[in-house]
């Protein structure tokens, strides 16, 4: 079997791709009209049993828009635009709410959330008629909210009240339809009191540059850039604990001109969130990158902490743990059992989630099927601390679905509470969790220094006394006898072009300054290090150590790392030397060669000592290495700054511009390589349409 | 320049003489028409005419608008080419249409110069139709001559001993303007229930499903576009194009495996059996409430078929354009079989005992042990680096000898008639190139391990069978061209095939798209590898795709689908003397099959349907082997046992040997509860729980059927019943007790 580099594969479907048509592999269904999935550590959708599997959908509804369930009563709310309806474990219709008002019947305008107290007194919004309603379980209307008021509150929008929970305080939380800047939180008596959950502002670089950049631009455009960053909420869900889980909806604001598209960026990977009272998101913003596009309109949370959104972009059902990871996906747009049109509220009743859609006017349950119990146990036993129990539940999930990443951090975690953190640290890199592997990591190495303190001080103690014992050792050393100067062989010649190499490093002006008028250096040792160079990127991708290293061992091609090392210096080279040849220079390709190559070792060496030390430290002295990285690439930069000043005998400027052209005529080599490339393939493609063409028409 | 001219002036002549002259001699009534304004029509006057008479069955018919109703002497029962009170129906516009013709054609016609043709809907009843009529020996034809549209469609009806026959006269249609006919609905609301009738529409779709009279759901419900056999892919894609059908590229569903419906009204009904051109056909169906208060199924035929092809505009944007066929497929015609089922036996099981009297499906299996079907996956293929060089790595996932140890433990552990299907068993075998030359590969354990598997097999009672993908074309090479082997679009460009995301719905970037094999192409391939397979003597064949997937070229040059179908039963006949193994139902292979893996096992589930019923293992029980899904995949694997208990299908079981952690990452990474070890003793013990049911009526059919809430009943051979209990909690059926998630069986 050839290896995939061979063909070209690559261009050929970026080609094909304009005319081939795209036709849906066997997609026949087993249990669900979808395949629930999950990610693996790359990022890739995977497939895996089904969670949850559709048991019916009760339908027939009138407007539904909301859900809630009152754990307490074991009731169900429905909402309806014209009513409240109180349903049983089996979605049957118990009773109707009749509001009434001083004892007179009382209709809301239009009806579309609701929050039930634990003491059964309900708030609902009465989205058309612009008020909250507060009544008892009989539906006695208490007080009726309309419009807060505060300075506050600049919109000039009507109040549209959209959704509602109430803390164990009695202060309302209240979504407003077209209110940008946060949740409206209330005090009891409906009294504003802040905007909960507003975006906060983080002074960064970028920040402040758009700051100056607004000094700049038109009134226009700095409106578009106002400082704070919108936000609307579609839904909300509290738990005892008084953390609000919000869902953030992307639609237009008309008053400060921003799109769904800006919003939506603004608000990216932070579409669910967690609030603390402060208002604040404590979720990881890192965990939830498994979602696209999504446009959740509602989440349920369970005891365990187990966050279940619905989303009304794809009709995808996502479930996700206490940190954001992924359990199951599935669901999906069409008119099948499991399938919506519009989920709009998702509540979860013991196991079973109920989905309403507002566009079938029906509420479909979910039964969480034998794998989605197990999932469930184990995720329960880890927070109930039962960590040994837990790892014979993870290791049963893993039996029944290989692929389930969740799996592999659930046993990385049982096992480092347990303190056994070499499995610990084989689980968590099954998982490619790489905070998890590094805190491993770190217990791990703490208990190999304790065990091996007698040796780490002996070692640190002769670190120590190293330099003493070198200047011991050079004034007692045997004097190599003088004159009669020694033949040179092979290696004593490279001996001297590396220290050569070395000192040009210590010191690149003097270094070049030879390369340039005495003729040292040597290509030799220049093509080695840009083999070094290349070694150093190979190296870099397969041993640096698991949690600083990215790159996936299984997709690692040599060749493409050959492409971008040896090619890129090729390039920048053939680019240099182009300039040079428009400058006044007095540099020879061999001097330039040299001077480029050479100056590749402090990057080389710092990049090593990277590789090394990568292995040997947890996560948390990222910087460091980052620190040694850089300061290593700046070295090279420095080196090759002066030897370019050296071996062109260029002034400042000229070197500055030098370097500046050399890095546009790099740009146009690669321009030029893609206009070929698309030059090609637009011919080509006239081609191929000529040829179907003809085809269609023969 | 004049010559041309008048060389095109005369062409044009010809053509239109032609159709005029075409046109004169099937209307003119030198062929024996009819029309009602003719004087023999008019002597006989208007109203309803005993037309025809066969058995206890007679067809009265109102000539000039070719409007009927059959008296059926059996039962008593009348049954309405259009059902009576269509008259007081609140239905409007298109379900006026359906519940007053007897033909709906759909035409793409010309409206205004230079602009392209618009597909429009045409009704029989229409002021712009004329009917012409023709009672010959065996029927009685209608033609409907069309004026809008310029086209002219015959229709025949005849009687048989059970019922109606409708069909289409393909050959004999003509379009004597310049618009094309697309699609013909013959008889929309025949035998149409009431909104006072109680009863049900059954659709084969999957396993089966039905659609309970007046059901109460919304008209955004309706039964639309269930095509027969599935997606042709051969139609190119149409989901490229909305937003709304892109999404569904990341839904699953089940096809129409059964070219049929049924309709049972009140203590009667009938089965209708699309007997010719059914890979052509698409089903329809609404319950009262939806856009009328009639209750209707029918089938619509694609006389031409569209294709969606994505082309390239001047300014290189892509934009999906639809083409129709050019030529019709005139070898096979339309032809639908009512038949009327016996007052009072008008079920679903009865629905199903006429059909496979349809089928003619062979003699009833013994009443032995039941197969254990075992799914192997012999190896995958991933793309590693080799000395920093990605290659593809050939990894055994189940070695011969493996396999062979498993069966001697199973055997031990008391499983009996192992069908063992080895996936993946020999080069290329592995989503590769087409073999043609099978060749079990080397590293699993070569021939000599292959045979010796064989033989443990057939000393358990059991029989090897050998894999073989005949349809797609991962790979080139082995003889096989894209330019030349490659299914091709309308357009006559190859078609690739792609996996999709499962999370976006984009094609999966990590798999290279591959190739369906030209209709043309798959016997010279199938008849290669077949006379090398047979006689290697390694096992048996078991072919995949063939039983699920139906596809055709639409390009002029093309096959229809149907004669693919008649295609695919020829190379499965070929076979014949050797049992065969195929995935998938699709009816034209089944009958063809010993053995069916991955049977149907449930419905689309859509949202119109009431109920999901085995209605595709009541036809084949007793007579094919089956079994569903594999159990250790599923999600709720106690519940396959029940699932095989109440559906009469054997269990199977998917594994691997060695090596399972390269699963993950690979494209077999479905297969992710496949561990033998995991497995192996609750395979025996369900095998033994469900084999000391079944084991009794193996060649039994089912008799009787119903589900009632988490509840299902069979009856096999109307001897032995079983009850299952899906539910968490204990039920009580019939005055005993059925356990949670338990069945007891009643003899």
């Amino acid at each position: 079997m050839k290896g995939k580099w061979f063909k070209v594969p690559a261009l050929a479907f970026v080609f094909m791709l304009f005319f081939c048509q795209t036709v849906p592999a066997s997609s026949r269904m087993t249990e669900a009209p979808y395949a629930t999935y999950n990610v693996d550590k790359w990022g890739n959708a995977v497939p895996s049993p089904n969670g949850y599997l559709p048991a019916r959908a009760v339908t027939g509804f009138e407007n539904p828009r909301d859900l809630f369930y009152h754990a307490g009563k074991n009731e169900i709310y429905l909402v309806g635009t014209s009513g409240v309806w109180v349903l049983n474990e089996q979605a049957e219709i118990i009773r109707a709410i009749q509001f009434t008002l001083n004892g007179e019947p009382y209709a809301p305008a239009g009806l579309t959330g609701i929050y039930v107290t634990p003491g059964g007194d309900l708030y609902v919004c009465d989205f058309d008629g612009g008020a909250v309603i507060k009544s008892d379980s009989g539906g006695r209307i208490e007080n009726i909210f309309g419009a807060p008021q505060s300075d506050l509150i600049t919109r000039e929008t009507n109040y549209r009240p959209s959704k509602i929970v109430v803390d164990s305080y009695g202060k309302m939380y209240v979504q407003a339809f077209g209110v940008f800047e946060g949740i409206y939180c209330l005090d009891a008596d409906g009294s504003f009191i802040n905007y909960y959950g507003a975006n906060h502002v983080e002074m960064t670089l970028g920040r402040l540059a758009l700051q100056a950049w607004k000094k700049i631009v038109t009134q226009e455009a700095r409106r578009k850039m106002e400082n704070f960053v919108p936000i609307e909420y579609s839904n909300l869900y509290i738990d005892e604990t008084n953390f609000i889980y919000a869902t953030v909806t992307t639609t237009a604001d008309v008053t400060s001109g921003l799109t769904a598209q800006d919003i939506y960026r603004a608000n990216n990977q932070q579409l669910l969130r967690k609030l603390n009272p402060l208002g604040v998101n404590v979720l990881p913003k890192t965990s939830m990158n498994w979602f696209q596009n999504a446009a959740f309109t509602d989440v349920t949370v369970d005891g365990d902490g187990v966050m279940t959104m619905c989303d009304a972009v794809l009709g995808v059902i996502y479930q996700c743990d206490k940190n954001g990871r992924l359990m199951f996906a599935f669901g999906g747009i069409g008119a099948q059992l499991g399938l919506f049109s519009r989920p709009s509220a998702i509540i979860s009743v013991g196991d079973v989630l109920w989905v309403l859609d507002e566009s079938k006017r029906s509420i479909t349950l979910f039964s969480l099927t034998e794998f989605g119990r197990g999932v469930h146990d184990a995720m329960r036993l880890y927070n109930e601390g039962r960590y040994q129990e837990d790892i014979s539940l993870w290791e049963r999930v893993l039996r029944d679905d290989a692929n389930y990443m969740l799996g592999y951090t659930g046993l990385g975690k049982a096992y480092y509470q347990l303190e056994n953190y070499g499995q610990s640290l084989y689980y968590f890199k099954l998982a490619g969790d790489r905070q998890g592997y590094s805190d491993a990591f770190s217990e791990q190495s703490l208990i190999f220094m304790r065990g091996n303190f007698g040796w780490f001080f002996t070692a640190a103690l002769l670190l120590a006394l190293s330099p003493l014992m070198l200047k011991l050792w050079r004034r007692f050393r045997p004097k190599p006898e003088r004159g009669g100067a020694k033949k040179e062989t092979v290696l004593t010649r490279c001996v001297r072009e590396l220290r050569f190499c070395l000192s040009c490093m210590k010191n690149p002006a003097a270094g070049f300054d030879a390369v340039k008028w005495s003729g040292k250096g040597s290509a030799p040792l220049g093509a080695a290090m840009v083999g070094l160079f290349f070694l150093t990127a190979v190296f870099n991708a397969q041993l640096t150590g698991f949690i600083f290293n990215a790159s996936n061992p299984d997709k690692f091609s040599v060749v493409s790392v050959f492409m971008v090392t040896a090619g890129g210096f090729a390039l920048v080279l053939a680019a240099n030397y182009a300039v040079s040849s428009l400058l006044p220079s007095e540099a020879t390709f061999r001097q330039l060669f040299i001077t480029l190559a050479y100056s590749l070792a402090p990057y080389i060496l710092c990049q090593l000592a990277v590789i090394a030390a990568s292995n040997l430290v947890s996560a948390e002295m990222g910087v460091f290495l980052q620190f040694i990285s850089v300061f290593g690439i700046g070295w090279s930069a420095v080196e090759l700054m002066m030897g370019i000043f050296q071996t062109h005998r260029l002034g400042f400027k000229l070197v500055v511009a030098n370097v500046a052209l050399t890095a546009v005529g790099a740009a146009a080599i690669l321009f030029f390589i893609f206009l070929l490339y698309s030059l090609f393939q637009q011919l080509y493609m006239f081609f191929y349409t000529i040829f179907s063409e003809l085809m269609f028409r023969i | 320049m004049k010559r041309l001219l008048f060389a095109l002036l005369a062409i044009g002549f010809a053509v239109s003489a032609g159709v005029v002259l075409r046109r004169a001699v099937l209307a003119d009534d030198s062929a024996g028409y009819v029309r009602q304004s003719d004087g023999a029509a008019a002597a006989a006057g208007g109203g309803f005419h005993k037309a025809l008479e066969k058995g206890a069955l007679t067809l009265y018919a109102d000539f000039s608008t070719g409007e009927f109703y059959i008296e059926d002497s059996r039962s008593g029962r009348t049954w309405f080419s259009n059902p009576e009170g269509r008259e007081n129906d609140w239905g409007s516009g298109f379900n006026l249409q359906l519940l007053n013709s007897r033909l709906l054609i759909d035409a793409n016609v010309y409206t205004e110069p230079e602009a392209p043709p618009v597909e429009t809907r045409y009704a029989d009843f229409a002021s712009n139709c004329t009917a012409a009529y023709k009672l010959t020996d065996d029927g009685l034809i209608m033609v409907y001559d069309f004026q809008r549209p310029q086209i002219m469609v015959p229709v025949k009806y005849s009687l048989t001993d059970t019922g109606l026959t409708a069909e289409l006269l393909n050959g004999e249609v003509v379009e004597y303007g310049t618009s094309r006919l697309t699609n013909v609905s013959i008889l929309p609301s025949f035998g149409a229930g009431s909104p006072e009738d109680e009863g049900y529409i059954l659709i084969p779709d999957g396993a089966g499903a039905l659609i309970d009279f007046n059901n109460n759901k919304s008209s955004a419900d309706k039964l639309e576009e269930a095509d027969v056999y599935g997606f042709n892919a051969g139609t190119g894609d149409r989901t490229a194009a909305s937003t709304e059908q892109y999404k569904s590229k990341k839904t699953l569903s089940e096809a129409v495996n059964l070219p049929l419906w049924g309709v049972k009204l009140n203590d009667d009904g009938y089965l209708a059996v699309i007997t010719g051109g059914a890979a052509r056909a698409t089903l329809y169906a609404q319950s009262g409430g939806m856009g009328s208060g009639f209750n209707m199924a029918y089938a619509t035929y694609a006389y031409r078929d569209w294709a969606d092809i994505r082309m390239l505009t001047k300014g290189f944007e892509q934009k999906q354009e639809s083409f129709p066929e050019v030529y019709p497929d005139l070898a096979n015609n339309y032809k639908i079989e009512y038949t009327f089922l016996p007052h009072g036996k008008s079920d679903y099981t009865d629905m199903a005992e006429a059909y496979r009297h349809t089928l003619g499906l062979g003699q009833p299996l013994p009443n032995t042990d039941i197969p254990f079907y075992l799914d192997v996956y012999g190896h995958i293929v991933k793309t590693k680096p080799r000395f920093g060089i990605p290659a593809d790595t050939v990894i055994p996932t189940a070695s011969f000898s493996k396999a062979e140890a498993a069966v001697n433990e199973l055997t031990d552990l008391g499983v009996r008639n192992i069908q063992l299907k080895y996936n993946y068993w020999q080069r290329d075998g592995y989503f590769g190139k087409l073999t043609t030359d099978p060749k079990p590969l080397a590293s699993l354990g070569g021939e000599k391990g292959l045979r010796s598997l064989k033989s443990t097999l057939e000393a358990n009672g059991g029989s090897l069978f050998l894999t073989y993908e005949p349809l797609n074309a991962y790979k080139t090479g082995g003889g096989f061209w894209v330019l030349s082997d490659a299914l091709r679009t309308i357009a006559r460009t190859p078609q690739k095939q792609y996996a999709f995301s499962l999370a976006n719905s984009s094609a999966d970037s990590r798999y290279d798209p591959w190739y369906l094999v030209r209709p043309q192409r798959i016997e010279k391939f199938f008849d290669k590898y077949w006379g090398n397979f047979s006689e290697a003597g390694y096992g048996y064949p078991a072919l995949d795709s063939i039983g699920d997937t139906l596809y055709s070229e639409l390009a002029s040059d093309g096959i229809k689908r149907d004669e693919v179908a008649k295609l695919f039963a020829s190379q499965l006949e070929k076979t014949g003397g050797v049992p065969l193994m195929l995935n998938g139902g699709n009816a034209y292979a089944a009958v063809y099959a010993d053995h069916i893996v991955d049977a149907p096992a449930r419905s689309s589930g859509l949202d119109i349907y009431d109920r999901e019923v085995p209605f595709w293992q009541i036809v084949f029980h007793g007579r094919v082997n089956y079994a569903l899904n594999a159990a250790n995949l599923s999600s709720n694997p106690g519940e396959m046992k029940l699932k095989a208990l109440e559906t009469g299908a054997s269990p199977m079981f998917s594994w691997v040997f060695e090596n399972e952690d390269e699963l993950i990452g690979s494209r077999s990474d479905y297969l992710f509860s496949a561990g033998y070890a995991r497995w192996a003793e609750q395979a025996a013990r369900d095998y033994a729980e469900i084999n000391a049911v079944l084991s009794k009526v193996s060649g039994e059919t089912v008799t009787a059927h119903k589900r009632e809430g988490s509840i299902s009943v069979t009856e096999y051979g109307g001897r032995l019943t079983v009850v299952c209990n899906y539910g968490g909690e204990e039920a009580e059926y019939g005055g005993g007790i059925i356990p949670a998630k338990g069945y007891v069986v009643i003899e």
